[in-house]
């Protein structure tokens, strides 16, 4: 499980510091600091799989940086993972960006620890290289032939496999996710990662219909169970154009003509937890042509964030997908665990969490966020008479607009 | 240096009042509301849990911040205030102040020179008044305006000019008791 998240000078984030639980929910104003939490976890993630350089370019290296001048510019991610590997105490992952004042070039650090075993310095920093490498900036950084001792080759290892993790192991949904239910032939995507806007859905479950019966099947059994006027999804392919496209079958056994907002929507945070589940091949990053690939463990949990999943809607079918979440955090059928970070304005949605599961995001007077955990006292005094949701509508734990 | 209000009320409307009476009178100070749980019931709602909302509302002070209630006195329509002498006695328990507003706190918006202005009123003390809300309506109505259920409220908002303490008695006594409180100073 990703067990704690440190963001330091990361946009709205001065020093900050959340724990997580297997499903936490952040709830906040607008404009508190919801989607500069998110979206620092998948800056740490798509750090692994696509290279410092591109991603600072693509964010602008002035969103990245706290909205005031940093004193000594460096922009900090540390992330406590646990559980990750079996014989493992917490590892952290450490990034580290130091701006030269707001400009490029700006040189990082990278660090691992684990059990409280540092295995890099993590105030070395190194210059940034000046070229785009599509295959991973920070991989390329790594040079593990220096080093031979045993402590290296394990950190090789943890390394490896943490970087397996967040390239594959990772889903992100963002707050106006719509997927497409007709691609063209021309069009391409991610078979196992689902892009931010779910625009690659239809590929997804392309994949799990043609090649992964069971998983497929699974999908649709829970669509039915969530969407009681959806019988069976089927994706279509026109072999001429190669065009791709999602059919729903409705309980009176017709096609449906069109499909609803909230309804393409839930397909896809559905996606994200089924595709998950699909086996794929794995990089042969780092491994000794005598030595098997490093595979992640089948324990290992999958992390979903999905930003405002309650958008477009039913409240009656929101509970329904809590349940669901439920089922795939607690394991019951032995599938792989699943990790749910959510994002809410909605208090109907948050009467189906508890309060241990709520992360309060609020941005005080000087424009930096915190991030608190909903007050003992909201268990102990209101809720056996009242909703959490009515409860945060008083105000009286924050993270309303009020 | 002013803190935060934070303002027990029993709807969020209310706290939106004061706020904008006290940004027209130019005191500057954060108004926060923290507002009685459920969603029907007014006062009688308020007073049941009103202790229970003064002891969590203190968890979220800080320096120079400070805690009042806003209450409707209501005594028209419930001549034994029964509910707002519950009110008064945990406020005075808690040591907490506490803002009776005359009959409804919109009597402070019948009052204020630019509202009237603009609704071609004449300004004058609406404290002893029935229902003040239902007289801002009929004021909106009569000018053509959208009703202040409806819309209407937020143009009521912006010609405040923050002056009803000058024929409002019971405005007037609950700046006096805000001037007074921490987080003004």
């Amino acid at each position: 499980m990703l067990k704690q998240l440190r963001f330091k000078n990361w946009r709205s984030l001065r020093d900050v510091t959340i724990d997580l639980s297997p499903i936490t929910v952040f709830i906040g104003a607008n404009s508190s600091g919801k989607t500069n939490i998110v979206d620092g976890i998948q800056f740490m993630r798509d750090s692994k799989m696509r290279g410092l350089l591109s991603l600072v370019s693509e964010f602008g290296y002035k969103n990245i940086q706290s909205n005031q001048p940093i004193e000594d510019g460096i922009v900090e991610f540390e992330f406590i993972f646990d559980e990750f590997f079996t014989d493992s105490g917490d590892v952290t992952d450490i990034l580290h960006l130091k701006f030269d004042g707001r400009n490029f070039p700006f040189r990082y650090a990278t660090g691992l620890s684990e059990g409280g075993v540092e295995f890099e310095d993590i105030n070395t920093f190194e210059e940034l290289p000046n070229k785009i490498n599509t295959d991973g900036q920070l991989a390329q950084a790594f040079s593990f032939e220096e080093h031979d001792s045993g402590m290296w080759e394990a950190w090789e290892g943890v390394h490896e496999q943490l970087i397996e993790n967040y390239r594959y192991r990772f889903q992100f949904l963002t707050e106006n996710f719509l997927p497409a239910r007709k691609l063209t032939g021309k069009e391409t995507g991610d078979l196992y990662i689902i892009e931010r806007d779910a625009r690659n859905m239809v590929f997804s479950l392309e994949l799990m219909q043609d090649a992964y019966p069971e998983i497929f099947e699974k999908f649709n059994e829970d669509a039915q169970w969530l969407l009681q006027h959806v019988q069976k999804l089927t994706l279509v392919r026109n072999l001429d154009t190669r065009d791709i496209e999602l059919m729903v079958k409705e309980g009176n056994n017709t096609q449906a003509q069109t499909i609803s907002v909230g309804t393409l929507r839930m397909f896809a945070m559905l996606t994200t937890l089924h595709a998950l589940n699909i086996p794929r091949p794995l990089t042969n990053f780092h491994v000794p042509p005598n030595q098997k690939p490093i595979t992640i463990p089948l324990e290992t949990p999958g992390l979903i964030v999905i930003e405002e999943p309650d958008a477009a809607l039913n409240p009656g079918v929101l509970q329904k997908f809590v349940e669901l979440l439920r089922r795939y955090v607690d394991n019951p059928d032995g599938t792989r665990p699943r990790q749910i970070i959510l994002t809410t304005h909605n208090p109907t949605f948050l009467n189906y969490f508890k309060p241990e599961e709520v992360r309060v995001v609020e941005r005080g007077e000087d424009g930096y966020t915190t991030v608190s955990h909903v007050p003992d006292f909201v268990k102990e005094n209101w809720l056996d008479e009242y909703a959490l949701g009515e409860v945060w509508l008083t105000n009286l734990f924050g993270g309303t607009n009020s | 240096m002013s803190g935060i209000i934070y303002l027990i009320v029993e709807d969020a409307t209310d706290c939106e009042l004061i706020r904008a009476i006290l940004s027209a009178k130019k005191i500057s100070v954060q108004v926060k509301p923290i507002i009685s749980p459920g969603k029907t019931g007014g006062i009688s709602r308020l007073s049941s849990k009103i202790d229970d909302l003064i002891r969590d509302a203190k968890t979220r002070l800080k320096e120079h911040d400070c805690i009042a209630v806003l209450y409707d006195a209501d005594q028209h329509t419930d001549p034994n205030q029964t509910h707002q002498k519950k009110i008064v006695e945990s406020c005075k328990q808690h040591k907490i102040k506490h803002i009776p507003a005359q009959d409804e706190v919109e009597a402070w918006v019948l009052a204020d020179s630019g509202v009237c202005k603009w609704l071609n009123q004449k300004q004058k003390n609406w404290d002893e008044a029935r229902k003040p809300k239902d007289t801002l309506d009929t004021w909106l109505k009569n000018n053509r305006k959208p009703s202040y259920y409806s819309g209407g409220r937020q143009d009521v908002l912006k010609n405040l000019v923050g002056d009803g303490d000058k024929y409002s008695d019971s405005m007037r006594a609950a700046l006096k008791l805000l001037e007074g409180a921490a987080c003004l100073k």
